[in-house]
């Protein structure tokens, strides 16, 4: 079995992170610099990278875009215009998952030559631009990874664009540029994603050794910020983020193709975003795969719980230890979240039916009825 | 969250069981590389793998140009020669198959020809910019010591009899191909060697006093599987599997490498190879066991972090927290001294033909360049003649 391993994303990581910007631009022999930021980034990180570009004396162009939850072909075709008559050589695209996944699209649109979304084939190629990541908002799940996701809310088509070339060059994360969700809800499922898709991966005995180690180092960020579970306790943004950036990456290196599929269906059939309709269907799915969790795990989980504890605890207790912490965290989801279900999305029976089946299709296996009856499980649980 | 950290592995790799002869070709049309430089070793050249490899390349290109005869330990006048040829024969891509020599070559080869053919003599560490693009294609043959992903290397300067050590993203190869079938024939003392060799990466790297937490969860991922599959390799031989997943964790230790500069065992042991005229690996061993001891002290914590990830809970939970970090150091020593006599002894130092009287030519070797590696890694002449007097007495 071959096996690959590609993230050409190099992530600068700390509280002067934004700083290194410059170096890199110099180091590039970068001279003409496109800025896409998100309307609502605070003004005092676009005027924080403005001194840096002055700095590093390149010509800037900074260009802002609405604060919308997709990248949408119109947006991706405006900012690939703004791109090519600036002659510019790298973007630096500043704001959360839309305006990322806009850079990202550019980025194959540019190095493949092409100038329509749909027409993008081929991203297995050499780079033709530089595409710097600076996010704001914590959803850092996608932002290392080779894929991105673009809308055509005309032909409610989503464009799923994977492979080498919509990789970034540089994620850049700033303990001044992130910050943690308002909303306790939403502070639980930023580490439920990140903790949950490490397990998947952690889970699959086919896992490559670099997403290994990217899982792990996902839930090292949590260590010192757990006790009985691994979720319930307070970490910094910063943290948080790169436990998702690194989640995410390993997760993109496995991909679970059945609870890709689900989310996907689920996400367009409600026009929400891919992680909305994440949370909800994964925290069921991992009940599932609780049962199935790698033996030879336990006690890298049981690590993250603290070392000096775990290893007082009696050795046929421990594995108990790690699935109750597991569920505790699952628990905390569901106290007092009315909105963690997926009728809160405007799910229904009828769009589980039609779910259910284009997953079926998408993964080739229609007539499974033991597969059908395990998504349809799946997604009425999440109801 | 630390002040500042990086993580830059932009190497592709792909792993697996022929994956040579599968993807090798593609990876050519992916590079739009049409006429290849093949770079190798006489050793590499006789098992047949150089041969195997171009008859792979002639199916979608040409092979522009060939050097086979990469010396141990590389040297700047090899890297100028074949930086010349690739120029000559309008060469567009490098792939490079062997060992770390060879695989250093190749590195050194595409940094000249980024920065304008100038010699890699003359390179500056902080002069080094991004320039003109010379894919290079790394497939090593001796289960890797992590050179094939990694962002440095050691050069033997044959004008002054020096090290040239550079460290630099331009470095960075373009794709690596770990095929198990390529460690077919290793024999095992040089698994070993190669091997150890790694671990020794992988824990300067950890002790690195930039080291990242992910840094740490990579060599600990990368230890334990090499620990446990080097064990069963040289126990009762290892599959094909084994052997992939051998050279997948050797390769982590280019990982570790890359984001946390290696420090004085590296330098040490590629200094003797100069002097012993061997490769630096055979030279490791020793050096490692003394390094690592003599850094108990200052990485106490990290040492208690590995020997966690490699012997588990249980046996942790068995050593008293006080002993932990010297628990893992002994461990290191009686692992490699248990495999060694497994496959009926390794040299040492001292067996290598190194004595207390060599100790000079060490330091002049380590410190003949400008940029002088004493200089890089803060250390001193002293500590490097107290660890190889200490060596020598194992």
């Amino acid at each position: 079995m071959t096996k690959k391993f590609y993230n050409k994303a190099k992530i600068m990581c700390g509280t002067d992170a934004l700083d290194m910007i410059s170096y890199e631009l110099i180091k590039n022999i970068c001279t003409r610099v496109m800025v896409l930021y998100d309307s609502k980034v605070n003004y005092k990180v676009i005027t924080r990278i403005k001194e840096i570009l002055a700095v590093a004396n390149v010509n800037a162009t900074f260009i802002s875009v609405k604060d919308k939850p997709v990248a949408t072909i119109s947006r991706v075709k405006f900012a690939l215009t703004q791109f090519v008559d600036t002659v510019s050589e790298v973007m630096i695209c500043v704001g959360g998952e839309s305006v990322i996944n806009i850079g990202k699209a550019v980025k194959a649109l540019v190095s493949t030559g092409k100038t329509e979304v749909a027409d993008l084939k081929e991203l297995n190629v050499l780079d033709k631009m530089q595409l710097m990541l600076v996010p704001t908002r914590m959803s850092g799940i996608s932002v290392a990874t080779a894929n991105a996701m673009v809308y055509d809310k005309y032909n409610n088509i989503v464009y799923q664009l994977d492979g080498d070339v919509v990789n970034p060059n540089c994620v850049i994360v700033d303990k001044r540029t992130i910050s943690k969700p308002k909303k306790h809800y939403d502070f639980v499922i930023a580490k439920l994603l990140p903790l949950g898709m490490a397990l998947v991966v952690l889970s699959d005995k086919y896992t490559p050794i670099y997403a290994k180690t990217f899982a792990l180092s996902a839930l090292d960020f949590f260590k010192g910020h757990i006790s009985d579970n691994f979720i319930g306790y307070d970490m910094p943004a910063e943290d948080l983020f790169m436990a998702q950036l690194y989640a995410g990456n390993a997760y993109h290196c496995v991909r679970d193709g059945f609870l890709d599929s689900m989310v996907l269906h689920t996400a367009m059939k409600t026009g929400r975003e891919y992680e909305e309709a994440f949370a909800p269907i994964f925290a069921r799915y991992l009940i599932y795969y609780k049962e199935t969790l790698n033996k030879s795990i336990i006690d890298e989980l049981g690590e993250m719980l603290g070392v000096e504890k775990y290893i007082k605890i009696p050795k046929e207790n421990r594995e108990e230890y790690v699935a109750s912490a597991i569920e505790k965290s699952l628990q905390m989801l569901k106290t007092g979240n009315s909105a963690f279900s997926l009728s809160a999305l405007g799910v229904n029976v009828d769009i589980i039916n039609q779910v259910t089946q284009l997953v079926l299709e998408d993964m080739n296996a229609v007539g499974n009825h033991e597969k059908e009856m395990m998504i349809q499980k799946v997604l009425y649980d999440a109801l | 969250m630390k002040n500042y950290y990086e993580y830059n592995c932009p190497v592709k790799v792909i792993t697996g069981t022929n994956s040579v002869e599968q993807y090798l070709t593609k990876e050519l049309v992916r590079l739009r590389a049409k006429r290849v430089i093949l770079l190798s070793n006489h050793e590499t050249s006789e098992l047949g793998i150089v041969d195997k490899v171009k008859e792979i390349m002639l199916a979608k290109g040409e092979v522009a140009g060939m050097y086979l005869d990469i010396p141990i330990g590389g040297k700047a006048s090899v890297v100028q020669r074949i930086s010349d040829i690739y120029r000559f024969n309008n060469c567009d891509c490098i792939v490079a198959v062997g060992d770390s020599s060879v695989i250093d070559t190749a590195k050194a080869v595409k940094l000249v020809l980024s920065q304008n053919m100038k010699p890699i003599t003359k390179l500056k560490n902080n002069e080094i910019r991004k320039g003109a693009f010379s894919p290079l294609i790394t497939i090593p043959t001796a289960c890797g010591v992590g050179n094939e992903v990694s962002n440095q290397i050691i050069i033997h300067n044959d004008e002054h009899n020096g090290q040239i050590r550079i460290v630099s993203d331009e470095l960075f190869a373009d794709t690596c191909i770990l095929d198990s079938t390529m460690i077919e024939d290793i024999p095992q003392k040089k698994l070993l060697t190669y091997v150890y060799y790694a671990i020794a990466n992988v824990i300067e790297s950890v002790c690195s006093q930039k080291a990242m937490s992910q840094t740490a969860r990579v060599a600990s991922v990368a230890l334990t599987r090499m620990f446990n599959i080097l064990t069963e390799c040289l126990e009762n031989g290892g599959t094909e599997e084994d052997r992939r997943h051998l050279l997948e964790a050797s390769s982590l230790a280019g990982v570790c490498i890359s984001n946390n500069p290696r420090g004085e065992c590296y330098a040490i042991a590629n200094a003797l190879s100069v002097i012993l005229n061997v490769s630096a690996e055979m030279c490791m061993p020793d050096i490692l066991y003394v390094v690592a001891k003599d850094n108990i002290v200052t990485c106490r914590d990290k040492y208690e972090f590995l020997l966690y990830s490699f012997i588990g809970a249980e046996h942790f939970s068995k050593i008293p927290a006080d002993k932990r970090a010297e628990t893992f150091v002994d461990y290191l020593r009686k692992w490699y001294e248990k495999m060694s006599a497994l496959i009926g002894g390794v040299e040492s130092l001292v067996d290598l033909g190194f004595s207390p009287d060599k100790i000079p030519d060490v330091l002049d070797v380590m410190t003949a360049e400008e940029e002088n590696l004493l200089n890089q890694l803060k250390i001193t002449p002293e500590y490097v003649s107290e660890i190889l007097m200490e060596a020598v007495e194992l």
